[in-house]
């Protein structure tokens, strides 16, 4: 069942997402747990490592944590 | 059997006990993606911080044949979102998340390749990486499948579960302590 409501939603992974960040990469990580990565954005290339990261929290953890995530509204509005 | 733990499957069949679930220690890894997690080496302080902070949750998420050759699909593991891929019977496994804008990629509807124009084809684009390219479903940013790697951006990377077969069920291990290769 939930399985099914969280589809096409993007929904929860895991909880709340951190950044953690090196002089190499940035690592897009459980909030909980620093080591548990899902995303790395490397810094080479002067890629904008953090930046890309720091979207990619924000977006999530708005999306999925904010008081209304879930709610049919929340996710209209959280999809681009 | 004692101190079962019932565990929801995918499929919603109940099967898991805590042996199947988590902390099968000391297990050798062999994979890549197990190499890439750290799995093998024994820490500095020893086996009871093996234990207790590098432990190996494994969870299995199905028999084999709900994972046909060319198929893809997300399970629930450890609270979290996983697509399973069978690439001509090799299976990967990577988180259900886009870094683009967290949509979920690994919903897409199918698999693909991608044209790839190189200076080696005279920039003519070729069809590459056939059956081996996830494109979010929400907007189209492709991931080679087997290294997670992002095609447009180099640099962008997602994490590789480690995924295997035992006894004709897909086993998926989740490690605390992953270390992120390039």
């Amino acid at each position: 069942m939930s399985e099914q409501r969280n589809r096409g939603a993007g929904l929860p992974i895991l909880g709340p997402l951190a950044v953690s960040e090196d002089d190499e990469k940035c690592l897009v990580v459980d909030a909980d747990d620093e080591e548990d990565w899902v995303v790395r954005f490397d810094k080479s290339d002067a890629f904008p490592a953090r930046e890309w990261a720091d979207s990619m929290v924000n977006v999530y953890n708005r999306r999925v944590h904010s008081p209304r995530a879930g709610t049919a509204a929340a996710r209209r509005a959280a999809r681009p | 059997m004692t101190d079962e733990t019932m565990v929801e499957r995918p499929g919603g069949r109940e099967v898991k006990d805590a042996d199947d679930r988590a902390v099968k220690e000391g297990r050798e890894m062999q994979s890549e993606q197990q190499r890439e997690d750290g799995g093998g080496a024994a820490s500095a302080d020893g086996p009871q911080r093996d234990a207790g902070e590098r432990r190996k949750r494994e969870h299995v998420v199905g028999p084999v044949s709900e994972f046909p050759d060319g198929s893809h699909r997300v399970v629930d593991v450890g609270g979290r979102q996983i697509g399973v891929f069978n690439i001509r019977g090799s299976f990967h496994a990577l988180p259900n998340i886009c870094p683009h804008q967290t949509g979920p990629v690994c919903e897409a509807k199918q698999v693909v390749g991608t044209l790839l124009a190189t200076e080696k084809t005279d920039w003519d684009p070729e069809w590459v990486k056939d059956g081996e390219v996830l494109i979010c479903p929400w907007h189209g940013l492709e991931y080679h499948i087997p290294t997670g790697q992002c095609l447009a951006f180099p640099n962008i990377k997602l994490r590789r579960y480690d995924v295997s077969v035992e006894d004709d069920q897909v086993v998926i291990r989740l490690s605390s302590r992953a270390s992120p290769s390039k």
